[in-house]
Protein backbone atom coordinates (compact mmCIF):
# COMPACT_ATOMS: atom_id res chain seq x y z
CA UNK A 1 0.00 0.00 0.00
CA UNK A 2 1.72 3.56 -0.95
CA UNK A 3 0.68 6.38 1.51
CA UNK A 4 1.01 9.88 0.31
CA UNK A 5 3.48 12.01 2.00
CA UNK A 6 1.00 13.92 4.58
CA UNK A 7 0.04 10.24 5.94
CA UNK A 8 3.99 9.31 6.35
CA UNK A 9 4.49 12.35 7.88
CA UNK A 10 1.98 12.40 10.41
CA UNK A 11 2.95 8.84 11.32
CA UNK A 12 6.58 9.94 11.43
CA UNK A 13 5.49 12.70 14.04
CA UNK A 14 3.45 10.08 16.23
CA UNK A 15 7.05 8.54 16.38
CA UNK A 16 6.53 5.77 13.32
CA UNK A 17 10.02 5.50 12.68
CA UNK A 18 9.64 3.22 9.10
CA UNK A 19 7.57 5.73 8.09
CA UNK A 20 9.93 8.75 7.71
CA UNK A 21 12.31 5.96 6.49
CA UNK A 22 9.51 5.39 3.14
CA UNK A 23 10.02 9.50 2.79
CA UNK A 24 13.75 9.10 3.06
CA UNK A 25 13.27 6.62 0.58
CA UNK A 26 10.87 8.29 -1.56
CA UNK A 27 12.73 11.35 -1.38
CA UNK A 28 16.52 10.78 -1.32
CA UNK A 29 17.14 10.96 -4.79
CA UNK A 30 15.72 14.26 -5.76
CA UNK A 31 17.03 15.75 -2.68
CA UNK A 32 20.50 14.40 -3.57
CA UNK A 33 19.87 15.68 -7.44
CA UNK A 34 18.90 19.32 -6.29
CA UNK A 35 22.27 19.45 -3.83
CA UNK A 36 24.54 18.00 -6.58
CA UNK A 37 23.60 20.57 -9.18
CA UNK A 38 23.05 23.55 -7.22
CA UNK A 39 26.93 22.33 -5.56
CA UNK A 40 28.67 20.48 -7.72
CA UNK A 41 30.13 17.73 -5.99
CA UNK A 42 29.32 14.19 -5.41
CA UNK A 43 30.57 14.07 -1.71
CA UNK A 44 29.45 17.52 -0.63
CA UNK A 45 25.59 16.80 -2.05
CA UNK A 46 26.15 13.30 0.06
CA UNK A 47 26.48 15.10 3.04
CA UNK A 48 23.74 17.79 2.34
CA UNK A 49 21.16 15.03 1.96
CA UNK A 50 22.03 12.85 4.85
CA UNK A 51 21.63 16.62 7.15
CA UNK A 52 18.21 17.23 5.41
CA UNK A 53 16.91 14.24 6.33
CA UNK A 54 18.28 14.33 9.73
CA UNK A 55 17.12 17.91 10.07
CA UNK A 56 13.79 16.74 9.09
CA UNK A 57 13.80 14.34 11.40
CA UNK A 58 13.85 16.13 14.17
CA UNK A 59 11.61 18.46 13.32
CA UNK A 60 8.50 16.56 11.39
CA UNK A 61 7.27 16.59 14.70
CA UNK A 62 6.79 20.46 14.40
CA UNK A 63 5.52 20.02 10.51
CA UNK A 64 2.35 21.73 10.73
CA UNK A 65 1.69 20.76 6.96
CA UNK A 66 1.20 24.50 5.79
CA UNK A 67 3.40 23.90 2.58
CA UNK A 68 3.98 20.04 1.06
CA UNK A 69 6.57 18.01 2.56
CA UNK A 70 8.83 17.94 -0.28
CA UNK A 71 8.55 21.66 -0.44
CA UNK A 72 9.70 21.80 3.13
CA UNK A 73 12.23 19.00 2.44
CA UNK A 74 13.65 21.61 -0.11
CA UNK A 75 13.85 24.46 1.80
CA UNK A 76 15.53 22.67 4.15
CA UNK A 77 18.43 21.28 1.78
CA UNK A 78 18.40 24.89 -0.28
CA UNK A 79 19.34 26.13 3.13
CA UNK A 80 22.17 23.93 3.77
CA UNK A 81 23.83 24.34 0.27
CA UNK A 82 23.79 28.30 0.57
CA UNK A 83 25.68 27.83 3.98
CA UNK A 84 27.97 25.38 2.56
CA UNK A 85 28.30 27.89 -0.33
CA UNK A 86 29.20 30.39 1.74
CA UNK A 87 31.26 28.10 4.52
CA UNK A 88 33.41 27.27 0.84
CA UNK A 89 34.00 30.97 -0.11
CA UNK A 90 34.86 31.56 4.06
CA UNK A 91 37.58 29.04 3.93
CA UNK A 92 38.66 29.72 0.58
CA UNK A 93 38.38 26.29 -0.96
CA UNK A 94 40.14 25.12 -4.09
CA UNK A 95 37.03 23.25 -5.75
CA UNK A 96 34.61 25.53 -8.21
CA UNK A 97 31.50 24.06 -8.64
CA UNK A 98 30.82 21.04 -10.79
CA UNK A 99 33.34 20.62 -13.98
CA UNK A 100 31.17 17.31 -14.94
CA UNK A 101 34.04 15.10 -13.09
CA UNK A 102 31.20 13.39 -11.30
CA UNK A 103 29.56 12.51 -14.20
CA UNK A 104 28.45 8.81 -13.59
CA UNK A 105 30.43 6.28 -15.46
CA UNK A 106 27.67 3.32 -14.14
CA UNK A 107 25.13 5.52 -15.97
CA UNK A 108 26.18 4.01 -19.41
CA UNK A 109 23.15 1.56 -20.62
CA UNK A 110 24.38 -1.19 -22.70
CA UNK A 111 20.48 -1.66 -24.19
CA UNK A 112 19.52 1.83 -24.64
CA UNK A 113 22.36 3.84 -25.89
CA UNK A 114 25.61 3.10 -28.36
CA UNK A 115 29.02 3.73 -26.91
CA UNK A 116 29.59 6.75 -29.11
CA UNK A 117 25.91 8.06 -27.99
CA UNK A 118 27.64 7.65 -24.09
CA UNK A 119 30.88 9.50 -25.04
CA UNK A 120 28.39 12.39 -26.86
CA UNK A 121 26.50 12.72 -23.67
CA UNK A 122 29.52 12.65 -21.49
CA UNK A 123 30.90 15.27 -22.94
CA UNK A 124 27.69 17.42 -23.16
CA UNK A 125 27.01 16.96 -19.32
CA UNK A 126 30.40 18.64 -18.84
CA UNK A 127 29.95 21.17 -20.86
CA UNK A 128 26.56 21.71 -19.38
CA UNK A 129 28.02 21.07 -15.41
CA UNK A 130 30.97 23.88 -16.78
CA UNK A 131 28.16 26.26 -17.93
CA UNK A 132 26.32 25.87 -15.05
CA UNK A 133 29.07 26.33 -12.57
CA UNK A 134 30.03 29.99 -14.27
CA UNK A 135 25.76 31.32 -13.12
CA UNK A 136 25.58 32.92 -9.83
CA UNK A 137 24.39 30.80 -7.03
CA UNK A 138 20.95 32.08 -7.02
CA UNK A 139 20.42 32.02 -11.15
CA UNK A 140 22.30 28.17 -11.19
CA UNK A 141 19.30 27.53 -8.11
CA UNK A 142 16.57 28.69 -10.04
CA UNK A 143 17.28 27.23 -12.94
CA UNK A 144 17.91 23.92 -11.30
CA UNK A 145 14.74 24.23 -9.29
CA UNK A 146 12.80 24.60 -12.53
CA UNK A 147 14.31 22.58 -15.53
CA UNK A 148 15.00 20.06 -13.64
CA UNK A 149 12.48 19.45 -10.76
CA UNK A 150 9.57 21.21 -12.31
CA UNK A 151 9.01 23.57 -10.19
CA UNK A 152 6.45 26.74 -10.82
CA UNK A 153 7.62 30.08 -10.82
CA UNK A 154 5.61 30.18 -7.49
CA UNK A 155 7.27 27.58 -5.59
CA UNK A 156 10.52 28.78 -6.70
CA UNK A 157 10.05 32.67 -5.14
CA UNK A 158 8.44 30.88 -1.92
CA UNK A 159 11.76 28.60 -1.93
CA UNK A 160 13.81 31.59 -2.99
CA UNK A 161 12.04 34.56 -0.96
CA UNK A 162 11.94 36.67 -3.50
CA UNK A 163 9.12 38.53 -5.95
CA UNK A 164 7.74 36.33 -8.37
CA UNK A 165 9.26 38.61 -11.71
CA UNK A 166 13.04 37.86 -9.86
CA UNK A 167 12.59 34.53 -10.31
CA UNK A 168 11.84 35.08 -14.12
CA UNK A 169 14.86 37.33 -14.42
CA UNK A 170 16.66 34.83 -13.15
CA UNK A 171 15.51 32.40 -15.36
CA UNK A 172 16.31 34.83 -18.44
CA UNK A 173 19.35 35.63 -17.44
CA UNK A 174 20.80 32.20 -16.67
CA UNK A 175 19.29 30.73 -19.95
CA UNK A 176 21.14 33.90 -22.00
CA UNK A 177 24.60 32.51 -20.12
CA UNK A 178 24.02 29.13 -20.91
CA UNK A 179 23.15 29.65 -24.50
CA UNK A 180 26.55 31.94 -24.71
CA UNK A 181 28.76 29.46 -23.09
CA UNK A 182 27.30 26.76 -25.01
CA UNK A 183 27.60 28.24 -28.16
CA UNK A 184 31.06 29.20 -27.25
CA UNK A 185 32.05 25.61 -26.88
CA UNK A 186 30.45 24.69 -30.13
CA UNK A 187 27.46 22.72 -28.54
CA UNK A 188 24.43 23.52 -31.29
CA UNK A 189 21.49 21.43 -32.12
CA UNK A 190 20.63 19.28 -28.62
CA UNK A 191 21.32 15.93 -29.08
CA UNK A 192 18.62 13.20 -28.04
CA UNK A 193 18.74 12.54 -24.75
CA UNK A 194 16.36 10.58 -22.04
CA UNK A 195 14.89 11.72 -18.27
CA UNK A 196 14.07 15.27 -19.71
CA UNK A 197 12.20 15.33 -15.86
CA UNK A 198 12.87 12.53 -13.87
CA UNK A 199 10.82 13.84 -11.38
CA UNK A 200 8.67 16.65 -10.19
CA UNK A 201 7.38 17.67 -6.54
CA UNK A 202 4.20 18.71 -8.84
CA UNK A 203 1.11 16.56 -7.36
CA UNK B 1 -2.54 44.50 -23.24
CA UNK B 2 -3.51 42.72 -26.21
CA UNK B 3 -2.85 46.10 -28.04
CA UNK B 4 1.14 46.07 -27.95
CA UNK B 5 3.56 47.87 -29.79
CA UNK B 6 6.62 45.64 -30.98
CA UNK B 7 9.32 47.38 -29.25
CA UNK B 8 7.62 46.85 -25.50
CA UNK B 9 6.93 43.05 -26.52
CA UNK B 10 10.53 42.63 -26.94
CA UNK B 11 11.82 44.03 -23.80
CA UNK B 12 9.45 41.77 -21.75
CA UNK B 13 11.59 39.34 -20.62
CA UNK B 14 9.27 38.34 -17.73
CA UNK B 15 6.72 37.48 -20.91
CA UNK B 16 8.93 35.66 -22.80
CA UNK B 17 10.07 33.09 -20.33
CA UNK B 18 6.42 32.10 -19.14
CA UNK B 19 6.11 31.67 -22.55
CA UNK B 20 9.21 29.48 -22.85
CA UNK B 21 8.00 27.59 -19.85
CA UNK B 22 4.31 27.36 -19.89
CA UNK B 23 3.09 29.42 -17.39
CA UNK B 24 1.04 32.11 -18.67
CA UNK B 25 -3.00 32.08 -19.78
CA UNK B 26 -4.01 31.57 -23.30
CA UNK B 27 -4.19 34.86 -24.17
CA UNK B 28 -0.72 35.52 -23.28
CA UNK B 29 0.49 32.52 -25.23
CA UNK B 30 -1.48 33.96 -28.16
CA UNK B 31 0.23 37.41 -27.96
CA UNK B 32 3.25 36.27 -27.66
CA UNK B 33 2.98 33.52 -30.55
CA UNK B 34 1.53 36.37 -33.00
CA UNK B 35 4.80 38.75 -32.16
CA UNK B 36 7.07 35.77 -32.53
CA UNK B 37 5.66 35.58 -36.17
CA UNK B 38 6.97 38.72 -36.75
CA UNK B 39 9.96 39.51 -34.67
CA UNK B 40 12.86 37.11 -36.26
CA UNK B 41 15.63 38.25 -32.74
CA UNK B 42 12.60 36.64 -30.13
CA UNK B 43 11.84 33.84 -32.12
CA UNK B 44 15.59 32.95 -32.30
CA UNK B 45 15.62 33.63 -28.58
CA UNK B 46 12.85 31.18 -28.08
CA UNK B 47 14.59 28.70 -30.62
CA UNK B 48 17.94 28.70 -28.87
CA UNK B 49 16.70 28.40 -24.98
CA UNK B 50 14.88 25.96 -25.94
CA UNK B 51 17.69 23.92 -27.56
CA UNK B 52 19.74 25.34 -24.29
CA UNK B 53 16.51 22.93 -22.26
CA UNK B 54 17.17 20.43 -24.33
CA UNK B 55 21.22 20.41 -24.17
CA UNK B 56 20.63 20.60 -20.11
CA UNK B 57 19.34 17.35 -20.10
CA UNK B 58 22.48 15.60 -20.90
CA UNK B 59 23.73 16.61 -17.03
CA UNK B 60 22.60 14.02 -14.50
CA UNK B 61 23.47 13.23 -11.34
CA UNK B 62 25.52 9.71 -10.25
CA UNK B 63 22.68 7.35 -10.22
CA UNK B 64 24.83 5.32 -7.15
CA UNK B 65 22.86 4.36 -4.60
CA UNK B 66 22.49 7.04 -1.29
CA UNK B 67 22.48 4.10 0.91
CA UNK B 68 20.77 7.04 3.56
CA UNK B 69 18.94 4.65 6.74
CA UNK B 70 17.28 5.70 9.49
CA UNK B 71 18.89 4.56 12.93
CA UNK B 72 17.36 5.74 16.07
CA UNK B 73 19.55 5.36 19.39
CA UNK B 74 17.82 2.16 21.07
CA UNK B 75 18.72 0.62 17.40
CA UNK B 76 21.94 2.02 17.16
CA UNK B 77 23.12 0.85 20.44
CA UNK B 78 21.13 -2.66 19.81
CA UNK B 79 23.32 -3.18 16.00
CA UNK B 80 26.35 -1.71 17.79
CA UNK B 81 26.71 -4.08 21.11
CA UNK B 82 25.86 -7.05 18.52
CA UNK B 83 28.04 -6.58 16.15
CA UNK B 84 30.88 -5.81 18.77
CA UNK B 85 30.45 -9.55 20.49
CA UNK B 86 31.07 -10.90 17.39
CA UNK B 87 33.96 -9.80 16.95
CA UNK B 88 37.66 -12.06 17.10
CA UNK B 89 39.46 -11.81 20.40
CA UNK B 90 42.37 -10.79 18.32
CA UNK B 91 40.53 -7.79 17.44
CA UNK B 92 38.89 -6.64 20.57
CA UNK B 93 42.18 -6.95 21.74
CA UNK B 94 43.99 -4.68 19.32
CA UNK B 95 41.03 -2.13 19.58
CA UNK B 96 41.83 -1.92 23.56
CA UNK B 97 45.71 -1.19 22.70
CA UNK B 98 44.33 1.54 20.30
CA UNK B 99 42.08 2.77 22.79
CA UNK B 100 44.99 2.63 25.89
CA UNK B 101 47.78 4.35 23.13
CA UNK B 102 45.05 7.02 22.51
CA UNK B 103 44.47 7.78 25.86
CA UNK B 104 48.08 7.66 27.03
CA UNK B 105 48.45 9.99 24.02
CA UNK B 106 45.67 12.57 25.41
CA UNK B 107 46.69 12.46 28.83
CA UNK B 108 49.30 14.78 30.86
CA UNK B 109 51.44 14.15 34.08
CA UNK B 110 50.62 16.39 37.19
CA UNK B 111 53.15 16.70 39.65
CA UNK B 112 51.99 18.01 43.12
CA UNK B 113 54.20 18.91 45.87
CA UNK B 114 53.12 18.60 49.78
CA UNK B 115 54.47 18.12 53.25
CA UNK B 116 54.50 13.86 51.95
CA UNK B 117 57.01 14.64 49.20
CA UNK B 118 55.96 14.69 45.74
CA UNK B 119 53.25 12.86 44.35
CA UNK B 120 52.50 12.16 41.03
CA UNK B 121 49.07 11.68 38.88
CA UNK B 122 48.11 11.15 35.44
CA UNK B 123 44.85 12.98 34.28
CA UNK B 124 43.15 13.67 31.24
CA UNK B 125 44.53 17.09 29.25
CA UNK B 126 41.43 18.64 29.16
CA UNK B 127 42.51 21.74 28.67
CA UNK B 128 44.50 20.60 25.55
CA UNK B 129 41.56 19.29 23.57
CA UNK B 130 39.18 22.21 24.99
CA UNK B 131 41.38 24.54 22.41
CA UNK B 132 41.20 23.02 19.26
CA UNK B 133 43.38 24.11 16.65
CA UNK B 134 43.21 26.94 14.52
CA UNK B 135 41.35 25.96 10.90
CA UNK B 136 44.25 27.16 8.23
CA UNK B 137 47.69 26.64 9.22
CA UNK B 138 50.43 27.43 6.79
CA UNK B 139 53.12 24.58 6.45
CA UNK B 140 56.26 27.39 7.28
CA UNK B 141 54.18 28.49 10.43
CA UNK B 142 54.26 24.72 11.27
CA UNK B 143 57.95 23.91 10.51
CA UNK B 144 58.43 27.09 12.41
CA UNK B 145 56.86 25.88 15.48
CA UNK B 146 57.97 22.44 15.21
CA UNK B 147 61.34 23.46 15.63
CA UNK B 148 60.70 25.71 18.29
CA UNK B 149 58.95 22.75 20.32
CA UNK B 150 62.25 20.72 19.56
CA UNK B 151 64.45 23.36 20.92
CA UNK B 152 62.74 23.95 24.01
CA UNK B 153 62.54 20.38 24.72
CA UNK B 154 66.72 19.94 24.32
CA UNK B 155 67.11 22.44 26.72
CA UNK B 156 63.96 21.16 28.36
CA UNK B 157 66.07 17.49 29.01
CA UNK B 158 69.11 18.75 29.43
CA UNK B 159 68.73 20.76 32.95
CA UNK B 160 65.55 18.96 33.83
CA UNK B 161 68.29 16.09 35.84
CA UNK B 162 69.49 18.50 38.13
CA UNK B 163 66.19 19.62 38.89
CA UNK B 164 64.94 16.40 39.35
CA UNK B 165 67.77 15.78 41.57
CA UNK B 166 67.21 18.65 43.90
CA UNK B 167 63.54 18.35 43.92
CA UNK B 168 64.15 14.91 45.82
CA UNK B 169 66.47 15.70 47.55
CA UNK B 170 64.14 18.31 49.27
CA UNK B 171 61.81 15.94 49.63
CA UNK B 172 63.59 12.96 51.07
CA UNK B 173 64.80 15.11 53.70
CA UNK B 174 62.69 17.55 54.73
CA UNK B 175 64.93 19.48 56.50
CA UNK B 176 65.35 22.17 53.92
CA UNK B 177 61.94 24.26 55.08
CA UNK B 178 63.83 28.09 54.60
CA UNK B 179 64.06 27.39 50.80
CA UNK B 180 60.82 25.82 50.54
CA UNK B 181 58.83 28.45 49.06
CA UNK B 182 61.44 29.18 46.17
CA UNK B 183 61.59 25.26 45.42
CA UNK B 184 57.43 25.27 45.08
CA UNK B 185 57.90 28.07 42.53
CA UNK B 186 60.31 26.52 40.66
CA UNK B 187 58.93 23.43 40.81
CA UNK B 188 55.27 25.00 39.81
CA UNK B 189 57.54 27.24 36.32
CA UNK B 190 58.39 23.46 35.29
CA UNK B 191 55.27 22.34 35.99
CA UNK B 192 53.66 24.86 33.49
CA UNK B 193 56.37 24.71 31.19
CA UNK B 194 56.05 21.21 30.61
CA UNK B 195 52.01 21.40 30.49
CA UNK B 196 52.55 24.38 27.61
CA UNK B 197 54.83 21.99 25.69
CA UNK B 198 52.85 19.26 25.54
CA UNK B 199 49.78 21.43 24.79
CA UNK B 200 51.12 23.05 22.23
CA UNK B 201 53.16 19.66 21.06
CA UNK B 202 49.38 17.71 20.53
CA UNK B 203 47.76 20.59 18.87
CA UNK B 204 51.01 20.83 16.20
CA UNK B 205 50.17 16.87 15.59
CA UNK B 206 46.66 17.55 15.01
CA UNK B 207 46.79 20.51 12.73
CA UNK B 208 49.76 18.51 10.99
CA UNK B 209 47.43 15.17 10.82
CA UNK B 210 44.38 17.52 9.18
CA UNK B 211 46.65 19.72 6.72
CA UNK B 212 48.36 15.59 5.85
CA UNK B 213 45.11 14.27 5.39
CA UNK B 214 43.66 17.40 3.23
CA UNK B 215 46.24 17.18 0.69
CA UNK B 216 46.45 13.12 0.73
CA UNK B 217 42.73 13.97 -0.48
CA UNK B 218 43.25 16.44 -3.07
CA UNK B 219 45.73 14.42 -4.18
CA UNK B 220 43.94 11.39 -4.61
CA UNK B 221 40.72 13.11 -6.19
CA UNK B 222 43.12 14.96 -8.95
CA UNK B 223 44.68 11.31 -10.05
CA UNK B 224 41.28 9.99 -9.78
CA UNK B 225 40.15 12.61 -12.55
CA UNK B 226 43.55 12.31 -14.27
CA UNK B 227 43.31 8.21 -14.82
CA UNK B 228 39.58 8.71 -15.77
CA UNK B 229 40.13 11.40 -18.75
CA UNK B 230 43.30 9.02 -19.91
CA UNK B 231 40.69 6.47 -20.02
CA UNK B 232 38.26 8.38 -22.14
CA UNK B 233 40.93 9.58 -24.14
CA UNK B 234 41.87 5.76 -25.03
CA UNK B 235 38.13 5.26 -25.46
CA UNK B 236 37.54 8.04 -27.70
CA UNK B 237 40.81 7.22 -30.02
CA UNK B 238 39.40 3.86 -29.88
CA UNK B 239 36.24 4.81 -31.43
CA UNK B 240 37.93 7.05 -33.98
CA UNK B 241 39.97 4.15 -35.09
CA UNK B 242 37.07 1.68 -35.08
CA UNK B 243 34.97 4.13 -37.03
CA UNK B 244 37.27 4.43 -40.47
Amino acid sequence: MCRTDEELVARSAAGDVDSFSQLVVRWERPIYSLAYRVLGREEDARDVSQETFLRAFRAVKGFKGEAKFSSWLYRIALNLCRDWMRRERRVGSLHGVADGAGFDFDAFDTGEESVEDFVVRRDLSRVVARAMAALPPEQRTAIVLKEYHGLTFQEIADLQGCPLSTVKTRLYQGLTVLRRHLDRTGVGEPMPVRNVLPYSIKE
Amino acid sequence: MSVMDPTSRCSNKDALIAYLYDECDARARSEMESHLLGCDACAQEVRAFRSVRENMAAWTPPERPLGLRVVTPDRMSRGFWRRFARRPAWALAAAALLIVALAGALTTVEVRYGRDGFMFRIGSAAAVSSQPPPATVWRADLERLEQQLRQEIGAGRQSWPGEAQNVVTVADAGAAEPDRDALLGRVQRLIEESERRQQRELALRMMQMAQEFQEQRRIDLRAIDQTLDQNFGELDYLLRVSGR
